[in-house]
């Protein structure tokens, strides 16, 4: 399991008649951030979830490496407990506490200690939240939508801390989120769901680099060979999204131009090919 | 097992803490009626009939009958302020993801959390029973009144101990079960309700009564009616009140006899020989068979704490705290 935190094999969950998750298999790296995108009932949830012991699998198998701690999107604290009380929650509560992470944590966005949570505006709360989930030393640690709730400022505040965290431990960070906008420069590998499936899985400069945008008259098919992921049609124009070895460095005869993707535009490619780009899943 | 303790400590601390000083409050209150009534019981021997009346409706036994009644309500409050809350506020709040998401599993957050309720509830329970058992006896010792009956068996042989312990197992279960506090408030109620009338009616069933004849020894007594007879610590079977027996075998109740066929006679001796009426059946749980009954009780208790123990595990174990 050496470079390796987590990995899946045939992994699968049902809920009655619905698979939430269904024949899935990954490896993902370890001391990485993980971006874990897919639309709302993709199955992001379940696999963290899954991976962090609180929900049993239906079939197939996962092995984490080391100590995992999730913190959910609804991000529940005790609203009567102070923040500091919530320290002492997690101190207790875990084999491995460190005292000194949590209180770094709260001390950049100036979280008063002793102030009940249920007093605490909802930024706040997730600090807090996040505190705990790092004072818990984990060697994985899966974020379900944590930054909903915060505007796009405090959103990169703590996207940047946690890489700092990251970049300053051996742990990996699974964030998972359904607004592409929240990856940019975030993630280090994507692992994108839709359906309980995994349809793209790898180191994102790599993915991004073997993607290419390429625009030209209109056309049943892309002058080059590869992977079609996306096609969009006008009365004069074609444009493919696709996927080959050189990317947006493949050479392509004119008039037809070549275009690299950003990470927003590769996920919404795969996920919703006919949505507008910049548009949330 | 101590982050559990602080844990338990720390989100239920008050209804702990109201409950401590509602144990010392009752603790004294019965131990100082408890001392009134011996005294009361002990000047009685030496005092005539009409001196020491043995009344219980005087001041003193009053307070110990409140006493007693109080405490036997208990375990329901039990229920409400300890059991719901350990699992019912936690769904309520959405908490459960967060507790049961660090290195203490679901199963053994429930069975600390459970263990800890327990522990305080016996102290508490234990220190309750035994000053009420002493209550009971001195009740009985001044007033007369059975301690096979009522009151005063329910507040003896520990019952208020195992009661107070199979309740909070019940408020546990309704919160997992329910999911919502007042829900589970309002089943829990219900259960009372049907726990009272139930246990009322099973009770005098735990074993089979025993039944005496008694012959009436009509022109001996100078007395109207037929003789009462009493059973100091018997558990009498409807009420106390004999069933009439004629000549024949046959009998006849209370209600046919002294309301109907002897209810205006001026010789209600010589009505009852009119109508053949010769003795009188009683049925009734003897004084020996309390401590049976007790165990029986007691056991019904613990059975009922396991059970709803067993139900809010289960109900935890099948909780989803995920969305898909």
């Amino acid at each position: 399991m050496s470079g390796v935190a987590i990995e899946t094999t045939g992994l699968g969950k049902r809920y009655r008649s619905l698979w939430a998750l269904k024949d899935f298999s990954v490896s993902l790296p370890a001391n990485k951030v993980i971006a874990l995108v897919g639309a709302n009932g993709a199955g992001k949830s379940t696999l963290m979830s899954i991976a962090a012991g609180i929900l049993p699998a239906s079939e197939g198998e996962i092995h984490v490496d080391g100590r995992v701690v999730l913190l959910s999107q609804e991000k529940p604290l005790y609203r009567s407990f102070s923040v500091s009380d919530m320290l002492a929650f997690g101190r207790h509560l875990n084999r491995v506490w460190d005292q000194q992470r949590a209180l770094n944590w709260l001390a950049r966005f100036d979280i008063p200690l002793d102030r009940p949570c249920g007093k605490l505006s909802g930024g706040q709360q997730t600090q807090v939240a996040m505190s705990v989930a790092l004072g818990a030393r984990p060697s994985v640690l899966l974020l379900d939508e944590p930054l909903a709730n915060l505007d796009p400022v405090a959103r990169r505040d703590v996207t940047g801390e946690l890489l700092a965290e990251v970049a300053d431990s051996d742990m990996t960070v699974v964030l998972s989120t359904h607004v592409v906008a929240e990856l940019a420069g975030v993630g280090d590998h994507l692992l994108l769901l839709s359906q309980g499936h995994s349809k793209l899985d790898g180191d994102i400069e790599d993915l991004l680099a073997q993607h290419a945008r390429l625009i030209g008259p209109r056309a049943a098919a892309p002058p080059v060979e590869g992977e079609v992921v996306q096609e969009q049609h006008t009365e004069r124009q074609s444009t493919f999204v696709v996927r080959t070895l050189l990317g947006a460095d493949t050479p392509v005869a004119e008039p037809w131009k070549a275009q690299p993707l950003t990470l927003e535009d590769l996920v919404l490619a795969y996920l919703k090919p006919n949505r507008s780009l910049g548009e949330e899943l | 097992m101590k982050g559990l303790i602080w844990l338990t400590w720390r989100q239920h601390r008050w209804p702990i803490v109201a409950s401590a000083v509602i144990t010392v409050i009752f603790f004294v209150l019965m131990a100082i009626t408890a001392s009134d009534l011996g005294s009361m019981a002990a000047k009685c021997l030496t005092e005539t009939a009409d001196q020491c009346q043995r009344r219980s409706t005087e001041p003193v036994p009053s307070h110990a009958a409140y006493l007693m009644n109080s405490l036997v309500f208990l375990p329901v409050l039990v229920a409400v302020f300890w059991g719901v809350p350990l699992l019912a506020r936690e769904f309520e709040q959405r908490t459960l993801p967060l507790a049961w998401s660090q290195d203490v599993s679901r199963l053994k957050w429930l069975a600390g959390k459970t263990a800890v309720m327990v522990v305080l509830i016996a102290a508490m329970g234990t220190v309750l029973a035994a000053e009420s058992e002493h209550l009971a006896y001195q009740y009985h010792a001044y007033t007369a009144a059975s301690l096979f009956e009522g009151t005063p068996f329910q507040a003896g042989g520990w019952l208020p101990l195992t009661l107070g312990l199979a309740w909070l197992a019940v408020g546990i279960a309704a919160g997992a079960a329910t999911r919502r506090v007042l829900v589970a408030i309002a089943v829990v109620g219900g259960l009372w309700i049907v726990r009272m009338v139930a246990i009322v009616k099973l009770r005098t069933q735990f074993m089979t009564p025993v039944s005496v004849i008694k012959p009436f020894q009509i022109g001996k007594a100078n007395r109207s009616g037929p003789p009462v007879f009493t059973f100091s610590n018997d558990m009498g079977i409807n009420n106390g009140n004999p069933v009439f027996l004629d000549v024949h075998g046959g009998t006849h109740s209370p209600a046919q006899v002294m309301d109907g066929w002897c209810g205006s006679a001026d010789d209600v001796n010589a009505c009852l020989q009119q109508h053949g009426i010769v003795g009188s059946l009683v049925k009734f749980q003897p004084a020996s068979r309390m401590g049976t009954f007790h165990l029986i009780e007691n056991g019904m208790n613990l059975g009922l704490f396991v059970i709803a123990l067993a139900v809010a595990w289960w109900c935890v174990k099948k909780t989803r705290t995920t969305v898909v």
